[in-house]
């Protein structure tokens, strides 16, 4: 019995060995394959680690820009004409190089900073820097569960609203609204921020000079020892999925400045009032001398608050929605700018706009966005015998068409503008022409 | 999701409908206007007739009649019927007119809105007699009844024409530097830089003899005095022989050309013209004796 059960013993295990050696190849292959697979894992994660290691000892550069290149195809306030105060062209139908930008950012370990210079052909060839900080950040890997602080110095944006700090070749629009343009002239400032990020919060807080690059008068510089406090409260949040909303209030309050005037002396003025170039005793004029008057600061503030949101729609791609409103005071540094020392009154501005894109696939957009500025809510002119109220309100209706591949753009946008600076028949502000139509080709790279 | 997407899109369209209904005036300066009111509304075409039920014109006032080309802030001024809120001015066939903003009532006329304007006339006027025509304009935009001015431009008093028996004229149309060379039958270039072809003062030197002389070096060194202009003048009978007018431009003084036109009028009539261009081009080499384009020849007899 027992000499059976060996011989069967034997069988079974001859005809196991049997089919072993059958499948023996396979099973190595298998082997070889998941050795072969763990081996290309621990390549790249030692090559992970060699350029983490790489980046620790030697700061990380990277060079990038934009080009946006506009061909404005009609503009109704074109005019083969110049203006009579600046010499500059009045024709507004042309091709313009509205941004080419180039950024160079670096950074090692806990310090990056940015260099970023625009080169355009809006009033002639300029090149300018438009973005130039360095900043200190923590941690120094994102890192979800820890909050995210970054304070910069330098010139940067300012931290107000949702389009003032929505980049160039992101935003949807050819521009930015009027009342973003008319108060934060620019969107570059010189100062410092800090920001946070964690989990769904987004606040940035800056103290800067509070004379952005657009401004109309000191550019770039600061007139008054006071600095101007910004900020934004932001959240951003994927409330549910496909949904994004994103919604900010953001606040700014600092110091205007009026300049003074020097002290004049007495002077004689010819006055040749019937224009026959004959010196008449009639026609000579005492302009007394005056004292020097000193220069002045005065109040300023903005409070304003955006919303975004984004859904996603299959298969179109995302639509989204977008609104922004600001009540400032004395703030215009870029349109009408604000001097309540020169007016008498404080300078009441309101702004709001309102816009919607809808992406058609990856490769087509459009939208609609209508903004309204008003930055003289108390204006008012004389005409014949009464006092009366004007509106000095700027609109626009932008309304847009886009085609994409991969980091080009082709921009086709109509706007519709209006504003307070014509003169109607009746002599009440009206509005001058100045709907254009605008396409622009932009290239990131 | 459709139905939010074409919300969304109404809303933004709905809310802003009324701008691209919007009307307004066009963007003009009216540079080519004989007329030019700076600040003032430039409104392109012929005023509108209005109606005699529209707002009057009460009064206006011209320190005078005489206009000339370049004539600066002249004004003028008047009062309007109690609902007028503008004023449209212009010369009758003009190329367009200009809308002033009623101002309030002078002393004198205490109901009546006033309206005040400096008014520009282009260097191209030609002389001769204009009406001006100003309607008040109510809140409306109804115009009322004409009032209207005589003004007669003339010659400016600022730059007169010249007078002699031979008199050679240049004249050019932008802020360029241009200067005339007037050379007489004795080879005697008379231009900025030898501004008489009458010789130097010698004790053995008859007072025989027509000299001729250059009157002014119009924006010289390219300091703009605006008007364009350089005579060669013979006062007295000129010599006879042949005369030859050449044009020289050491500087268009930043503008890209400079149209130019000589013309020669002896005892009175004119017997030669010509025109041309000057190109930067031009403002190379040398700017002394003998330089510059030839215009055109003549001869005294």
């Amino acid at each position: 019995m027992r000499r059976f059960a060996w011989i069967g013993a034997l069988a079974v295990a001859t005809l196991a060995a049997s089919a072993r050696a059958e499948d023996a190849p396979a099973h190595e292959d298998a082997l070889n394959a998941e050795v072969a697979r763990q081996g290309a894992a621990i390549d790249a994660l030692a090559a992970a680690l060699e350029k983490e290691r790489r980046e620790r000892e030697n700061p990380t550069v990277r060079v990038s820009g934009f080009i946006q290149a506009d061909w404005v195809i009609h503009n109704q306030e074109s005019q083969n004409e110049i203006n009579g105060s600046t010499g500059q062209p009045l024709n507004q139908d042309r091709f313009t190089l509205r941004r080419g930008h180039v950024r160079v950012d670096a950074g090692k370990g806990l310090v990056f900073g940015a260099l970023e210079l625009d080169a355009n052909t809006t009033n002639g060839p300029q090149v300018r820097p438009i973005e130039a900080n360095v900043s200190l950040r923590w941690p120094e890997r994102p890192d979800d569960h820890l909050p995210s602080f970054v304070a910069s110095i330098g010139l940067m944006r300012i931290p107000f609203g949702y389009e003032v700090q929505e980049l160039d070749y992101v935003r949807p629009f050819l521009e930015r609204a009027n009342m973003l343009q008319a108060l934060f002239p620019g969107e570059f400032d010189l100062g410092i921020r800090l920001a946070l990020k964690y989990r769904f919060l987004d606040w940035s807080i800056a103290a800067m000079n509070g004379s952005p690059i657009g401004n109309k008068v000191f550019p770039d510089l600061d007139p008054v020892q006071a600095k101007e406090v910004v900020g934004r409260l932001g959240v951003d949040v994927e409330i549910a999925p496909g949904i994004r909303f994103q919604a900010g209030v953001s606040g700014d309050t600092g110091t205007g400045f009026h300049p003074g005037t020097p002290a004049t002396k007495n002077v004689l003025v010819w006055q040749d009032q019937n224009g026959d170039g004959l010196v008449e005793p009639n026609e000579i004029v005492a302009i007394g001398g005056t004292a020097a008057t000193p220069s002045q600061v005065f109040h300023r503030f903005a409070l304003g608050g955006d919303a975004r949101l984004i859904v996603r729609v299959a298969p179109l791609g995302n639509l989204s929605f977008r609104a922004e409103a600001v009540n400032a005071q004395n703030l215009d540094r870029g349109l009408e700018v604000a001097d309540p020392v020169g007016a008498g009154h404080d300078l009441r501005e309101v702004g709001y706009s309102g816009g919607a894109t809808q992406e058609l696939t990856p490769w087509a957009m459009v939208g609609a966005r209508y903004d309204l500025y008003n930055p003289n809510g108390d204006a008012s002119q004389q005409r014949a015998s009464n006092h009366v109220p004007v509106n000095r309100a700027y609109s626009t209706l932008a309304l847009m068409g886009m085609a994409r591949y991969r980091q080009a753009r082709l921009l086709l946008e109509y706007d519709i503008n209006r504003n307070p600076l014509g003169t109607g028949a009746n002599g009440a502000p009206t509005t001058l022409a100045d709907n254009a139509l605008t396409l622009r080709g932009q290239l990131v790279f | 999701m459709r139905a939010l997407t074409a919300l969304g899109f109404a809303g933004v369209l709905a809310g802003a409908g009324a701008a691209s209904c919007s009307t307004g005036v066009r963007a003009d300066t009216g540079a080519d206007a004989y007329m030019q009111v700076p600040g003032a509304q430039f409104v392109r075409g012929p005023m509108p007739q209005g109606s005699a039920s529209g707002p009057s014109v009460d009064q206006v006032s011209l320190v005078n009649n005489n206009i000339w080309a370049g004539l600066e802030n002249d004004p003028i001024g008047g009062a309007m019927g109690p609902t007028a809120t503008a004023a449209a001015i212009g010369l009758q066939n003009d190329v367009g007119y200009w809308v002033v903003v009623a101002g309030p009532p002078d002393v004198a006329t205490p109901t009546d809105p006033s309206f005040s304007a400096n008014a520009v006339f282009s260097q191209g006027i030609i002389l001769g007699s204009y009406t001006l025509v100003v309607r008040a304009v109510d809140q409306s935009g109804s115009f009322g009844p004409p009032s209207t001015q005589i003004l007669v431009a003339e010659a400016s008093p600022l730059n007169p024409a010249a007078t002699g028996d031979l008199v050679v004229t240049l004249t050019w149309d932008t802020e360029s530097n241009l200067n005339l060379h007037v050379i007489d039958p004795n080879g005697t270039d008379i231009y900025w830089g030898n501004q008489s072809s009458q010789p130097p003062f010698s004790f053995n030197q008859s007072d025989a003899g027509s000299y001729g002389y250059i009157d002014y070096d119009s924006n010289g060194n390219c300091v703009i005095d605006g008007l364009r202009t350089e005579d060669a003048i013979w006062p007295d009978p000129p010599p006879s022989g042949q005369y030859t007018v050449r044009v020289d431009a050491p500087s268009l003084c930043g503008q890209p050309i400079a149209n130019w036109t000589v013309s020669v009028v002896l005892e009175d009539e004119q017997i030669a013209q010509a025109r041309g261009v000057a190109l930067d081009a031009d403002t190379m080499g040398s700017h002394g004796v003998g330089s510059g384009v030839l215009a055109l020849q003549f001869a005294v007899p």
